[in-house]
Order: C-alpha cells, then structure tokens, then sequence
C-alpha cells in the first residue's frame, strides 16, 4: 500500500469524496492557476521547469486513462519475471509538441470539494506509441501508449570494469543506476541470501533482474514512484481481520490496529 | 509485498471470480537453461514451480524453498473492485472472506476508479481431464518432435536442433573464443581452430586440396603431387584413373597402369616374386632360390623352344636354382645346389665349368680340366 495521508484517509473515509487525476506529460509542466486553469502568454501555455502533478493535464482535458499493472509473466503464478506496467491514455491533443519517449506521471489525489489531499503517483511511464484522431465532435484526440522503464531492462548488461563476482545486491544497484532509477528499500530486506554473481556478459538486465528473482522466488515490477522492486510470491502479509469502516480503511485505536 | 491487507473490499466489486485455491508448493525446479537438466529440489507431492537461472545451486534453491513451501496460491478475478488508488502489486486483499493477494491491476481512472482486480490462474494446468483439439494434437505432432535452441552463455554461444520421440537425434554446433565444433549428439564431429579443421567421420568433396596434394584438379580425376601427370615428364605424384607414377617418365620412376603393366627403375623385394603361367602353375623367386619352368632372356617364364633361346641374361645368381627345361645364360653361380635334367657348359662356343669343393676350385674345359 502506498503510503498516504491522515487527509486521504479523512476523505476516502467520508461520502462524496471524489478523486482527481492529473497526467504530467514531459519533464516540464505547464503554469496554471491555483485552480488549475492554464496561464497563457499569447494564446500558448507557460512551460515550468519540474512541473509536478498541479501542472498536468486534468479531467476535462483527458478523456481516459488506464493503467494494468501485474505480477507474473503468465496467466498463472511464476517467478522471474520482469513485468513492465502499461498506460494507455486518450485526451484532447495538446498544444506543442511532445517528445518522443516522453515521460508520462500519472497522479490521482481526492478531495471532498473544499480539502484536496496530496496527489500520489501512479507509475512512471514513457511514450511508446502515439496516435492522433478527432472525435464525433471533430475535436483532435491524442492516444499514447506506455510503458514503464522495466522495458528498458532489455538491453545488454552494461560494460562494468569493477571485479566480478559480486553480490546480487550490487548488481541490482547497477542495473538500477544504469536505468536511472532508484531501488525500492524493501527490495533489500527481500535479497538477504548475498548470492555472488559472476559476469553477466551477454545477458540482458531483463535476464539478470529475472534470474536474481528467481532466486528469491520473486518477481520485479516499478513502483508507482518508479522504483525498482522485487516482490516474492510468498511475501502476502498474513491474513487478518481488522475492524475496518465503510471504507474499509483499518480504524485505529490509540495508534494500533483493532483485531475482530 | 507490505504488510497491509486491503479489507475494504468485502462487497465493493461488480463480479468475482474465485477458483479453488491451489495446493501449497512443495517443491523447486530449477532449469539452467543450459541445455543441461533440470534439478528438483523438494519433492512433487505439491505444486512445483519452476525457476530458470544458470547461476541458482542446490542451496540457494533450498533457501528459497524454506521460504516458499506450503504456501498456497489463491486465484480470483474481481471486476469493477472500488480499490484505493493506493493500493500496490502485492498487496493482501480480502474479499467477501476470501484471502488473496492483488498479483495484477488494471485500473480505469473514472469517477469510481474502478479497477479488475486478479490473482491470475493458468486454467490449463489444473484441468483433470486434459482434451487437446484435433488441430492442436495434429500441429504437435508435426512441431513437437523438433526443438531447437539458441543459447547464450558468458564464454560461448551454441545451438542445437533436437528430435524427440522414437528416433531421438540432435545436431548443434557451439563457437567458442578459441573454436568452433559441430556436434553429432554428444560427439565432436568437426572442430576448427588455429591449427586448422579436424574430421572425425567421412568427407566428401569433389576437388580441393590437402597440404601439397591436388585432389582433381581440373577434372583430372587425380590425387596429383607437384602437377605430376601419367606419363609426363614433370616429377611428383600421380594417382588417378591413369594409374600411378612417382617420378617424372623420362627419368627414374615407377609406375603402374591400370592393366597392371609396372616400370620401374630400380626394385628392392625383401619377400618374393611370384609368377604365374597360364595354367596357374605358380614359380617365385626370392633372395634365395630362383624357381622357373625355364629361364631366357631378362624374362622368365616357359619356354617355348628348348633348343633355340634368344638370348641369355648375364648372371643367374641364387642359392638354389631349379629348372625344369632349358636355362640358359652366359655365368650361372649356385651357392649350393643345381638341378637338371641336362647340364650343357660352354653351349654353342667354347666354356669352362668351375666346380668348388671344400675351398679347392676345379675347372672343367674343351678337352680336358684343371684343377
């Protein structure tokens, strides 16, 4: 679960709360008003450097958006598996033009119409492919097609000049720095075995992350923060049954959770 | 993954699915994906899963299992689940009583943010009573039998084609820093390396050339040595559908053409000579004894006229010398026996005969003897 809020917990647990989403398209967002109204200077929106979720692209701007996002590489349970997650988006075709391999940052946050709470990443993705229609309103339509950077993890293993063999959890560390993105801390409580691994010359870090993995009967995904994490078939929190409210969120008394 | 279990969904789906859930794994089988076999670590008394990895021994694979075993695997599949945006891969959920984990999201970002919700299950594998389509057994039949592989390692890549069923064979090849050889099942068949290409088997080829040799070149139909011809002049090998020579015709060679007829120039026989008439009467001589039905000219064989010889030989030299008609020749040493049914000294011009006994020589000429 990721982590949240007392507000988003205050609002999901309240009737007519509602959520947004915002879909940051490129390293840089757009200025916009306090009420997410875009700023124009001469009919062209303003471009910020690092625009975070406030400058993305909003609901009435995006017509859908879907995400699937999984665990194993089959119908069924596996392990080894590098899964890259997928975004397929449809929105009025914006103004500019997008890069290719663009990156894509989906937000949802909630709101209750007068308290919005933080916005929390959906993944990080890149433009794989893009398409331009009009709708029966003649409007222009944009679909993109993403992925995540697991995708990326389909190259060769990077030229290294360090010593060989070395621990897995090195090895992760330097496929991670190589893909640009960082290792999610409970990755690091799953690979406690410090298996040494020889030179993975000829094989892709799609391969190495999946054969590593296996090794600990997980399989690897991107985090909604785009952190790499590996997640063991056998890691299931064990079954309990907490009071929950209509919302199903856990209620807490005095900081600990209520067993029934 | 994290520790928490997402109970809110009790009755917030559209639809749920839910299979029995599966029997706890009891065992690991880790391929290397080599080419070389799988090994199972545990037992198969419950579900096994398999792991590929070349690098995975015995005891990483029963760590893993340690962690692994009994554990259950539960398939479900909701749809239209109102599940947090916050919720992750991995996470515990409970639905309706049912206890499983979210292995796979799809979400729409709608008002709702409705989302299908599944611990997938490969329906295949838990069929009881497994049917394969007609189509299905027939492309099997056809493109089962084959397998083939391309692998990667750090120090070499190989490939292999194998046939399984009743006449199992594989054929592959495998390149390597310092080699490439071609395997028959498991056997070297062909390697090439810096000192050059090894056979193990036949080789067929229509011309080419080994070291110095020439092997129809042209169309010669020949194994030639130096451009050497059948009857030419230039000095070399030459076997082909000629016959042989060594050496250059008009100089000292030998050779032998394919009706049998030999030229040499000089021959040593440490064994014997044999001849054989046409009634298949077989005469030999060796270093020791000299065997013939008659003996004239430099040729032995029979002879037709025992009165007129063309010519004699120089020397018959041997220890042993039998002649069962006329033998003629201008000296005749015998070591130590000579057989005849006649014995004719000087012939038509005059002759001595020397006889040796115990060291003493005694001559035996026209009209009287000396001793």
């Amino acid at each position: 679960m990721y982590s949240v809020s007392e507000t988003w917990l205050d609002l999901v647990s309240q009737d007519g709360h509602r959520f947004e989403v915002s879909v940051v398209i490129g390293e840089s967002g757009r200025l916009i008003t306090k009420a997410g109204a875009r700023i124009t200077f001469g009919g062209d929106g303003i471009l910020v450097s690092q625009g975070g979720a406030e400058g993305g692209y909003r609901g009435s701007q995006i017509i859908s958006l879907r995400t699937s996002l999984a665990e194993f590489a089959q119908e069924g349970p596996g392990v080894g598996a590098c899964i890259s997650a997928e975004l397929e988006l449809t929105m009025l075709r914006p103004a500019g033009e997008i890069p290719r391999m663009a990156v894509v940052r989906p937000y949802v946050r909630v709101t209750d119409g007068e308290t919005y709470s933080e916005w929390i990443p959906q993944g990080v993705f890149y433009i794989d492919t893009r398409s331009y229609t009009k709708n029966e309103d003649g409007l222009d339509l944009m679909t993109l097609h993403c992925f995540d950077a697991m995708l990326m993890t389909e190259q060769f293993y990077p030229t290294t000049t360090h010593p060989w063999p070395m621990t897995d959890t090195a090895v992760v560390q330097e496929i991670a720095d190589t893909l640009g993105v960082t290792v999610d801390p409970r990755t690091w409580e799953v690979m406690n075995d410090g298996v040494q691994i020889p030179l993975p010359a000829s094989y892709t870090m799609r391969e190495v992350l999946g054969y590593i993995g296996g090794m600990y009967v997980g399989n690897w995904v991107l985090t909604y923060d785009g952190q790499l994490l590996l997640i063991a078939l056998d890691a299931l929190p064990a079954e309990t049954n907490y009071l929950v409210d209509t919302y199903g969120n856990v209620l807490v008394f005095g900081g600990d959770r209520i067993l029934v | 993954m994290s520790e928490y279990t997402i109970n809110s969904l009790s009755r917030r789906y559209g639809k749920l699915d839910v299979s029995p859930q599966l029997s706890g794994y009891s065992g690991i089988r880790v391929d290397p994906g080599d080419g070389s076999d799988p090994f199972l670590v545990g037992t198969e008394s419950g579900r096994v899963i398999t792991v590929t990895n070349p690098w995975m021994t015995q005891a990483q694979a029963e760590r893993a299992l340690a962690k692994l075993e009994g554990f259950a695997y539960q398939p479900f599949s909701a749809v239209d689940a109102l599940l947090s945006p916050a919720a992750e891969l991995g996470d515990g959920v409970v639905l309706n009583g049912l206890y499983s984990g979210l292995y796979a999201i799809e979400r729409d970002y709608n008002a709702l943010m409705a989302a299908g919700i599944r611990a997938p299950q490969d329906e295949e594998i838990d069929h009881e009573y497994p049917y394969e389509p007609q189509a299905e057994r027939s492309a099997s039949r056809r493109f089962s039998a084959i397998e083939s592989e391309l692998l990667f390692y750090n120090d070499r890549i190989e490939a292999k084609v194998s046939q399984t069923g009743g006449n199992n064979a594989s054929f592959g090849w495998s390149l390597l820093s310092d080699r490439f050889s071609l395997f028959s099942g498991s056997s070297e068949v062909f390697r090439v390396d810096s000192n050059g290409a090894k056979v193990t088997g036949t080789i067929t080829a229509t011309a080419g050339a080994i070291g110095p040799f020439t092997i129809n070149a042209n169309n010669s139909k020949a194994i030639q040595y130096n451009g050497c011809t059948y009857g030419g002049n230039r000095t070399g090998l030459y076997l082909g559908s000629s016959g042989l020579q060594l050496g250059a015709a008009n100089s000292s060679h030998l050779q032998c053409s394919m009706k049998g007829d030999v030229v040499a120039h000089n021959m040593k026989l440490t064994g014997s000579l044999k001849f054989v008439d046409g009634n298949g009467v077989e005469r030999s001589m060796n270093a020791n004894s000299l065997r013939a039905g008659a003996a004239h000219g430099n040729s032995y064989g029979t002879a037709t006229s025992s009165s007129s010889p063309p010519s004699y030989p120089t020397y018959f030299t041997a220890k042993y010398l039998y002649a069962t008609e006329n033998l003629g020749a201008k000296y005749v040493d015998v070591e130590q026996r000579l057989t005849c049914g006649f014995l004719t000294v000087g012939g038509r011009g005059a002759g001595w005969m020397k006889m040796s006994y115990n060291g003493s020589n005694y001559w035996i000429m026209n009209g009287g003897y000396a001793s």
